[in-house]
């Protein structure tokens, strides 16, 4: 394309860069996701007013095809971090690359006015700039969907860090309730403060209910093997309550032996055994 | 169906990641609760050999049709340091890493087929499918 109609569409974008702002403004507003109140009106125009700012200093010199040449950093850095903080806020994939689309149209209809006298002009300049617009909206998405993912992570690692009460319900009794993701870390520091529990606590049965479990691999199976034996080694007996049916016959299919492990389906019953065992009897007051 | 997910494993995180898309596409093929339960406990163990014994690698789900009707495949894929002794590890009890050494063979019973192949210095991809019935 020839370098003097680029040069229109950057001087274009100089010349009414407020025009464009307020009208891009003004076309947001309008969007669902200002309606749904995740951003203010305050936060939206000063997105908008930077990310325009940023798109003419990245323009001026001509470049509106390479978004990779290094004019472009800045825009580049300044989208993804946007985007990342709307995946953050609960801004849908297309709420957040409606940030850019919705540009694509005010600056059009800029081109039209400018440009309605020279048809070839403008429908080049349209093209540029709408391609322009497309590669800066695939950055964002891009930068979404990552945002996501850091999203999903940070979930899953506050569901890590749950912290794991090891309950004392009786005198000698103790109960484990295990809840979310057994793997690693979190696991060692359970076995830790579970066998500490037991000396302080001087208890000699231990519930370890694995309800809230959603899978049991080998390696959970030998985390809850290794914490029974060594309960056991201090004196305290274990029962595994709450397995469900399908986690019960997995574990057969997998070939890790339970079989030296008293287990029971409901915490109620486990909690029944321990009573038994210690000779207590729960019985309804008279009266 | 054309449906395809993958996950990259480079933290134990990831294991858990892995497990969650497996259980969600296996709810969604219309699997009942005991096999979503053998999908995503095979998911588990094939996603942490990964992380544990290559350090990366990826995990790609996604829905088939064949011969036996609608199924899942799962290839779980690294390039780490491969397996010397495939027969060896696919015995019950075989671990490098005091594990139980159930992994592998555990798997391949929780499935209908199972497919390994490794290449010491270059890696280790397991292909898993398992059939709605
Ligand atoms: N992806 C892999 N890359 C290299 N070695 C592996 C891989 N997966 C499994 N192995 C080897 O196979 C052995 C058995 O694996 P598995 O049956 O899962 O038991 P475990 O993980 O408890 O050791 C491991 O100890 C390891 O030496
Ligand atoms: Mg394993």
């Amino acid at each position: 394309m020839a370098k003097k109609e680029v040069s229109n569409i950057s001087g274009v974008l100089v010349k009414k860069e407020k025009e464009i702002l307020d009208a891009w403004i003004k076309a947001q507003a309008d969007l669902p996701a200002f309606q749904k109140g995740l951003i203010t009106a305050k936060q939206l125009e000063e997105e908008s007013s930077r990310f325009l700012k940023l798109l003419v200093k990245a323009v001026a010199g001509g470049n509106l095809e390479d978004i990779t040449a290094p004019e472009y950093d800045e825009i580049n850095k300044s989208l993804a971090d946007l985007s990342t903080s709307r995946a953050s806020i609960g801004f849908s994939p297309s709420e957040t690359t409606n940030f850019i689309l919705s540009l694509r149209q005010i600056f059009i209809r800029i081109l039209q006015k400018e440009f309605d006298d020279r048809l070839d002009t403008l429908v080049n300049a349209g093209l540029v700039f709408a391609d322009l617009l497309d590669k800066l909206a695939i950055v964002t998405f891009e930068a979404y969907v990552k945002g996501r993912e850091e999203v999903i992570r940070e979930q899953q690692k506050s569901m890590l860090e749950l912290s794991t009460p090891v309950i004392q319900v009786w005198d000698e009794i103790l109960i484990l309730p295990l809840i979310g993701s057994v793997d690693s870390a979190r696991a060692k520091q359970i076995m830790e403060s579970l066998l500490e529990s037991i000396v302080t606590t001087k208890s000699s049965m231990v519930i370890i209910d694995i309800t809230g479990v959603p899978a049991v691999d080998t390696e959970v199976a030998s985390r809850l093997l290794r914490t029974m034996q060594a309960a056991r080694l201090m004196g305290a007996e274990s029962i595994l309550t709450g397995l469900s049916p399908q986690i019960s016959q997995t574990i057969v299919h997998l070939g890790v032996d339970l079989s030296g492990f008293v287990t029971r389906a409901s915490l109620r019953d486990g909690l029944e055994l321990a009573f038994r065992k210690l000779k207590l009897k729960v019985t309804k007051a008279e009266g | 169906m054309k449906e395809v997910k993958e996950t990259s494993i480079k933290s134990s995180e990831d294991v858990i990641l892995a497990r969650q898309v497996a259980r969600e596409m296996a709810k969604k093929l219309g699997f009942g609760l005991a096999d979503q339960t053998r999908i995503t406990t095979a998911v588990s163990e094939l996603s942490r050999n990964i992380y544990l014994y290559a350090g990366t690698g990826r995990v790609v789900i996604k829905a088939v049709s064949g011969d036996s009707g609608k199924g899942m495949e799962i290839v779980a894929e690294d390039n780490g340091p491969g397996i010397p002794d495939i027969e060896m590890v696919m015995q019950d009890g075989y671990s490098t890493s005091k594990g139980l050494g159930q992994g592998l063979p555990g798997t391949k019973r929780l499935v209908d087929e199972f497919e390994i192949k490794s290449k010491v210095g270059a890696g280790t991809i397991v292909t898993i499918k398992k059939w709605l019935r």
